[in-house]
């Protein structure tokens, strides 16, 4: 069953179009991340969803109602802004249960389903402090149980996790997706960060411009990039887009060559880092830098003036300068056309 | 470096500030007080030590009584409502409406005015017959009524002028104020559902307390010190009805030449002004700041 259901979402500001003709579906109790850089309409999309944005053209449907011109209060969503969106100057639980004051929710009740909220994001002993007291995972926490207080099936996010440092992002990942499985939320979440997309999402909606590039499970993205766009976006470092052209089809395996000559007119060739490896026949290289990580050392590496990357879990015994030749499994190899799009056989 | 020489550059450093201050207010402020300890000094009799006897004739003084009430009835009649007529200037222009510049122009347009023209201004307004007021209200039949020549209405219509005056400076404080109000604080509670009212009180007021209560202080002591339209509009009168202490001391001092009684009336306007300034920095300070 569909919790959300958006179709041809459009939003324009006179002659700007920020969100151009979208159309998804999230389904019910799933986390789905609208992901792209920024300027792409994703937090656009969100406010819509809100309705703290008019739509220009389209619809919006939430659990089977159409909500596209219902104003935000009674569209039964809840929301965590960027900012948390505290109120400073009432402690973490006035903040939890304001929208339950203003909804005029029994005393009796109130204390329940605050003291619930509160202890389901571990602020059961902070309940008489000041936003200004708190630490920024803290204060993200307020944000959360305020949500989850309302009892809203729909839970929006604006991209919660750019305050805090990266340790604590992580912490919080983990927290939230655990906190929306156990719940069974069905979470929108907005972020520019493809790691927390990656590691959170049931659904990304990579967006570009105001257009939905791709959408699919994380999985699914990554293996099978649609586009350049969506390759690059995804993955660090992004995907190697090598131009053909600049390559020398003969250095490559046989395997290889047979597909890319099966492709005839695609003209750049896009591989993760982590599946090139280095080899005694291939593509000849120069080594133009080494970064290691511990875990794993990056290298970039150069053929006829194209710079790319190379990933390795060990370190080996490489140096600057030194010319080696790279190789590749030919089902790691993805193709793109003049267009920028994927080639499928 | 020798610590003697720093010490004097450090000195350097100070005198400017210092010179300033000593000179132009801690200097005449003493000899205020001095003054108001002795007696004046005339061709036929030499100044003497009179202690408190200038402090004493002022607490048996009508007219100071009668100067500090109208001090009173002015701060009591100004205050309130220029604040609720500020807050509500500074939330309209606030929001993204039409020629929302030239409307904030126009509410602080008085506030940029000298009040000697604010004061010739509201001359022609209250002027009976040829005035504003008057022939507005002839139209619908009223009696010409002389605003600022009888005792009644005298001061409640210097306290227009000076709403009129005051309310736009301080609602660039309520603008200042609300513009450090996130608006996702705004979505947040149109989310849960409050009405723009609730809004208001469970959230924007409560924001603006600080601000409230710095423009509070700032409006008991302007109500003190402004008093340039008396000169223009009535010079105190009808029958001191709309003196206030400022002006009495003036004319005390300037007109009447009895510069101790006006150096006594001077020390206690100056310790009343202390005061309030000190509540300031003492009570509200810590109250107010949540942050």
């Amino acid at each position: 069953m569909s919790s959300i259901e958006v179709k041809g979402l459009s939003k324009s500001w006179g002659e700007i179009e920020a969100v151009k003709n979208v159309s998804f579906v999230v389904p019910e109790k799933s986390f789905t991340v609208l992901l792209g850089p920024s300027g792409c309409g994703k937090s656009t999309i969100l406010k819509m969803l809100s309705g703290l944005e008019s739509v220009t053209s389209g619809s919006i449907k939430i659990e089977n109602r159409d909500v596209t011109n219902l104003e935000a209060s009674k569209r039964g969503v809840s929301m965590v802004f960027q900012s948390y969106a505290l109120f400073p100057h009432l402690n973490v639980k006035e903040n939890i249960q304001f929208g339950l004051k203003v909804r005029k929710v029994p005393a009796a009740e109130r204390e329940k389903r605050v003291a619930e909220a509160a202890n389901a994001v571990g602020l059961s002993d902070l309940l008489d402090r000041k936003p200004s007291n708190l630490s920024g995972g803290q204060r993200q926490r307020v944000a959360l149980a305020r949500s989850i207080v309302s009892d809203q099936s729909v839970c929006l996010m604006d991209e919660p996790l750019s305050n805090l440092d990266s340790k604590l992002r992580a912490e919080m990942r983990d927290e939230i997706r655990d906190l929306q499985q156990r719940l069974g939320l069905t979470v929108v979440y907005v972020t520019h960060d493809q790691v927390e997309a990656m590691s959170m999402a049931d659904q990304i909606i990579l967006l570009n411009s105001g257009q939905i590039v791709q959408k699919g499970a994380p999985e699914e993205i990554y293996n099978y990039p649609n586009s350049i766009f969506s390759a690059q976006f995804i993955g660090l470092p992004p995907m190697n887009i090598l131009n053909l052209k600049k390559i020398d089809i003969t250095d490559l395996s046989k395997e290889n060559q047979k597909k890319i000559e099966i492709s005839k007119n695609s003209i750049n060739l896009g591989i993760r880092p982590e599946h090139l490896n280095f080899s005694k026949k291939g593509l000849p290289v120069t080594v133009k830098g080494i970064d290691y990580f511990g875990g794993e050392t990056v290298f970039k590496i150069s053929h006829s003036g194209q710079d790319f990357f190379l990933r390795e879990p060990r370190q080996p015994k490489i140096h600057l300068d030194d010319k080696l030749n790279i190789s590749w499994d030919p089902e790691d190899m993805h193709l793109f056309k003049k267009n920028n799009q994927r080639f499928t056989s | 470096m020798k610590d003697s020489v720093r010490n004097f550059q450090g000195w350097l450093l100070f005198a400017p500030a210092a010179i300033l201050l000593l000179a132009f207010t801690h200097y005449p402020t003493i000899t205020t007080f001095l003054n108001s300890l002795y007696t004046n000094k005339s061709v036929i009799r030499p100044r003497r030590f009179s202690g408190i006897e200038g402090y004493e004739s002022m607490l048996s003084d009508p007219i100071f009584w009668k100067v500090f009430a109208n001090n009173m009835w002015l701060a009591l009649g100004t205050i309130p409502t220029s604040i609720g007529l500020a807050i509500i200037m500074a939330l309209i222009v606030n929001k993204a409406i039409p020629g929302r510049g030239l409307l904030r122009m126009a509410y602080f347009t008085p506030t940029m005015l000298p009040m000697i023209a604010v004061a010739n201004i509201w001359l022609f307004f209250y002027a009976p017959e040829i005035g504003l007021i008057d022939q507005a209200a002839s139209i619908f039949g009223f009696e010409s009524t002389n605003w600022l020549g009888s005792p009644s209405t005298v001061l409640p219509s210097i306290m227009v002028m000076t709403v009129w005056k005051e309310a736009g400076f301080f609602m660039v404080f309520y603008l200042a104020g609300l513009q450090t109000i996130s608006p996702e604080l705004e979505e947040a509670s149109k989310l849960e559902g409050s009405s723009r009212w609730n809004y208001f009180w469970r959230v924007q007021y409560p924001l603006l307390l600080p601000t409230t209560l710095f423009v509070l202080i700032n409006a008991f002591l302007n109500s003190f010190k402004l008093v340039d339209h008396l000169f223009v509009l009535t010079k105190g009168g009808p029958d001191n009805a709309s003196n206030l202490i400022l002006y009495y001391i003036y004319e005390t001092a300037f007109a009447f030449l009895d510069i101790s009684y006006a150096s006594a009336l001077t020390i206690f306007l100056l310790v009343l002004l202390a005061l309030t300034a000190l509540a300031q920095f003492l009570f509200i300070e810590k109250r107010v700041h949540y942050r």
